[in-house]
């Protein structure tokens, strides 16, 4: 991508707005030299845009954009695109979850400047392998996360406190990529790998809802009303009675009279003293030394006891060696193909091993060559890409151990094709039969969810 | 060679006793009828009615069980209703007893009970103890007051926060039989009864001679003796140890006033409503009893000055005719009085009496008295054994009757004049540390 002009010029701009007077405000020579322009608003019928690749994302207005953008975004073909966010207050998080950041009320940023980090961004992003076509949304999320991270030199994701999110905390960083729950979405990358979670908080969220904006009341044991006061005892000395200060206390007066012997307690050390304290319940009039503690959820209105508030660990989030290589790769089994052929010369990539297949099968048409491409598919059901790399990790290494020098390897997707080169069918089955048993106890490993097939495909005349 | 010179020995042991047996009974048979009684008059007139005949009473009583259907009905009503009650627990630094005493709550075969605990400014772990106590669910409600107050005030917090119909106070080094708290309630059969007194008894008796007498004297004193007062409707304690009470009675009364001697002081301000008191033996509670001298001589003291304080001068006006009057709490305040104040000087003034009259037989008298005592001793000890219920456990007992005639009369009735002594003459009670400072100050003040 290259710029020319003072304007975003050549650029498919999707702009996000609270509304289109604002983007009115945006000033006009801004953006009209575009290619295209797209404004969405909160009420804008359509928010899906999928039809269409955009090189910038434009936010016009204050955080309470986010969520809508995050929305918008998650529709997108592209949705690392670059986000330049055009803030009407400023704002610590807005700064952090966008690429380019300035205040509609300041004077524009030279346009060098954006254009050069729109194409740092591009340049980054073109560097991103094909992604596995058998993904999941969830983990053409997670790879998404990834790839966002790297994109934009996101080494480690650290949560701040914020009172915007459900949990308290959120991910600035991350703010508006990602069409799932930012934290789950973090969490089941850690479990497979691709992150390493770091202890930030240990936080009570709401047993019901899982929200973080709870309420610790003191309540009265008995009602569980919050409209409990603290009053002392006292004791009187003369006749020995001992009982919350209201049972001294006369309606209309400031005397303190005794229950038991109706004398007056004038002065203090001398008539009574106070020993210690005690809860009273307004409500019920249930009188106790330990209040029981409960929370009140602003979210969803629950009311539950201290100890059954749910635990919340919070993390940061470094990349790990495997995301990194996930991210660039797109696919585990790439990921597993690239580290193969760092230490082995007969792993190839697809592009690599295509052309060498096509070869051979003119070889085969030219001097009547028989060799043999055997193909291992697998059928995974509900396995997460850590577990598709383990059973694809074990399968290369079996590979290795049994191929000869003159075999050659590649992946592509669920498939793992092995080319055994001037191999006739008969010695190729014999191979495979060496093989199939190593094979199936690969499969068995993962609880038989996944199946490995075999076909043998001989190239001849 | 051995064999012989043993035999010989006793010869000569056989030989003495005999002479010594000789010596004796020369010197009792020497003079008339009205010579003996002039010897043993103390423990002929005294002694023999008091207790003698009280054990053949108890054992009638026992047989007959007047209120026995009553009881047995009102039983079956408690288990059906289940009323709760409230068991108050009083104490001060009681971190190593607590738990016993609140473990044997939960093992009660009445289930619908309250524990309350009161802990009167410990510097012991008795509130750390509580509050775990508290979350094992052993204790329902539990205060801590960081400022001492002394037992009464303790117990009236315990009162004003407990709930229950019933209202059982227990002191924290006790603990209860299974089926005492039921039995114990169920004496309230009896409209008019006000207050039950449980059966105390000594929870390790044979850990020295010291205890074994305080086990035969608790069997003597409560086991038997208050069934025999609580009969004549003149038991004048309901023991702190362990006692139920209904809670309107003690709403009225107020709950518990200034020490020592609040128990008995309680009891008599219940019998002033026109209530009586009762006395469970069926109920048996186990406490710990001082185990060296000086403790257990310091608990007598304060228990006997508290007689003086309570009888002679707080309810110095029962005996009058007046608001208060009830024949049956006159001859209580009679009963104790002479039985425990005039019976103690009698006991100094017939030893006087022996030493100018009988100055060179004096040891010949008073070993004779010591047997006298003694087969009294057992005969007691027997009624008591024979209705008590862990007959085995209290067997061991019968080898130690016989120092019970040295231990009543040279320990107990001389702590008793000299704690009356000093009580009569200095009011040394409010100087006793039971109470907090400013309490005693207070009391003695307004003269209480």
């Amino acid at each position: 991508m290259e710029t020319k002009s003072n304007s975003l010029s050549d650029l498919n701009l999707l702009v996000i707005a609270e509304d289109f007077d604002i983007v009115g405000n945006v000033e006009k020579g801004f953006i009209s030299g575009a290619e295209s322009v797209e404004v969405v608003t909160p009420c804008s019928r359509r928010v899906v845009f999928n039809d269409k690749d955009f090189d910038l994302l434009i936010a016009v207005g204050s955080e309470n954009l986010l969520t809508f953008t995050k929305r918008v975004r998650s529709t997108l073909r592209n949705p690392i695109l670059p986000l330049m966010w055009i803030a009407s207050e400023e704002s610590h998080i807005l700064e952090k979850a966008s690429d380019i950041y300035f205040l509609i009320d300041e004077e524009n940023p030279e346009l060098y400047k954006i254009t050069k980090k729109i194409l740092e961004i591009k340049s980054a992003v073109s560097m991103f392998g094909e992604m596995d076509i058998n993904y999941t949304s969830l983990e053409v999320e997670q790879v998404n996360i990834l790839r966002y991270m790297l994109s934009r030199k996101i080494m480690v994701a650290t949560p701040v406190v914020s009172e915007h999110s459900k949990y308290g905390y959120i991910f600035p960083d991350l703010f508006t990529i990602g069409r799932y729950d930012t934290f789950s979405l973090l969490d089941s990358m850690e479990s497979e790998k691709m992150l390493k979670g770091e202890f930030v908080d240990n936080i009570r969220i709401c047993k019901n809802c899982g929200s973080a904006h709870i309420g610790l009341r003191k309540v009265c044991p008995n009602c569980g009303s919050s409209n409990i006061r603290m009053e002392d005892y006292i004791h009187h000395f003369r006749c020995g009675y001992l009982g919350p200060e209201s049972d001294y206390r006369v309606a209309g007066s400031d005397k303190l009279i005794c229950p038991k012997c109706k004398r007056e307690l004038k002065h203090i050390g001398v008539d009574y003293d106070r020993p210690s304290q005690t809860y009273i319940c307004n409500e019920c009039g249930n009188i106790f030394e330990d209040p029981d503690y409960s929370y009140i959820c602003f979210n969803c209105r629950e009311v539950f006891k201290e100890d059954e508030a749910k635990k919340f660990i919070v993390k940061k989030y470094f990349i790990t060696k495997f995301g990194e290589d996930l991210a660039f790769n797109g696919s585990a089994a790439d990921v597993l193909l690239a580290s193969a052929a760092e230490s082995d010369p007969r792993f190839l990539a697809y592009d690599v091993f295509s052309v060498i297949l096509d070869h051979e099968k003119k070889k085969a048409k030219r001097y009547g060559k028989r060799s043999c491409l055997l193909d291992l598919t697998l059928a995974v059901n509900g396995l997460s890409v850590m577990d598709i790399y383990d059973i694809i990790s074990d399968t290369v290494s079996l590979l290795k151990l049994n191929l000869r020098e003159t075999d050659m390897v590649s992946m592509l997707d669920r498939h793992i094709f092995v080319l055994l080169s001037e191999t006739p069918c008969d010695k190729a089955k014999a191979f495979l039969k060496r093989i199939e048993k190593k094979l199936k106890m690969i499969s068995e490993v993962k609880n038989s969810r996944v199946k490995i097939s075999f076909e043998l495909i001989e190239i001849k005349q | 060679m051995i064999h012989n010179s043993l035999i010989h020995v006793a010869q000569i042991i056989v030989a003495k006793i005999f002479f010594a047996w000789d010596e004796y009974l020369s010197f009792f048979s020497s003079g008339s009828r009205w010579h003996f009684f002039n010897l043993f008059w103390f423990f002929f007139v005294f002694d023999v009615p008091r207790y003698m005949f009280t054990d053949i009473i108890a054992l009638i009583l026992v047989a007959v069980q007047p209120g026995k259907k009553q009881k047995m009905l009102f039983k079956q009503k408690l288990l059906k209703e289940q009323p709760l009650v409230s068991i108050l627990i009083p104490g001060r630094n009681e971190g190593k007893t607590i738990e016993r005493c609140v473990r044997s709550l939960r093992e009660q075969t009445y289930k619908n009970i309250e524990v309350v605990v009161v802990d009167d400014g410990s510097d012991d772990d008795m509130e750390n103890v509580c509050k775990r106590l508290v979350k094992e669910g052993y204790i329902d409600i539990f205060v801590k007051n960081k400022v001492r107050g002394g037992k009464a005030s303790a117990a009236n917090l315990a009162f004003r926060r407990s709930h229950g119909k019933y209202i059982i106070h227990m002191d924290a080094d006790s603990s209860l039989d299974r089926d005492a708290v039921i039995n114990i309630l169920s004496y309230f059969w009896d409209e008019q009864c006000g207050a039950v007194a449980g059966n105390v008894k000594v929870r390790e008796p044979y850990v020295n001679l010291l205890t074994a007498c305080q086990g035969i004297e608790y069997i003597k004193t409560i086991s038997v003796g208050r069934l025999i007062t609580s009969h004549l409707k003149i038991l004048r304690i309901v023991s702190g140890a362990f006692g139920a009470f209904r809670r309107e009675v003690l709403e009225t009364v107020g709950g518990w006033d200034i020490g020592p001697g609040l128990d008995g002081d309680l009891t008599v301000k219940i019998m002033k409503t026109r209530k009586h008191v009762r006395f469970a033996m069926d109920a048996v509670c186990l406490t710990n009893v001082p185990k060296s001298i000086t403790a257990l001589m310091k608990q007598r003291l304060r228990w006997n000055r508290s007689l003086i304080r309570m009888r002679l001068r707080k309810h110095l006006d029962i005996v009058a005719p007046g608001e208060y009057f009830n024949p049956f709490l006159v001859w209580s305040w009679y009963d104790n009085m002479f039985f425990n104040v005039v019976l103690a000087f009698n006991w100094l003034i017939y030893h006087i009496f022996l030493m100018f009259n009988y100055y060179s037989n004096i040891g010949i008298i008073l070993g004779a008295n010591l047997i006298l005592y003694t087969i009294s001793n057992y005969v007691q000890l027997f009624v008591g054994w024979i209705l008590s219920e862990r007959k085995q456990d209290e067997a061991g007992l019968f080898w130690y009757a016989p120092l019970m005639a040295l231990y009543v009369g040279y320990f107990i009735r001389p702590v008793r004049i000299i704690a009356y002594v000093e009580e009569l003459l200095f009011r040394t009670s409010y100087k006793d540390l039971w109470n907090p400072r400013k309490v005693s100050d207070i009391a003695k003040k307004i003269g209480m």
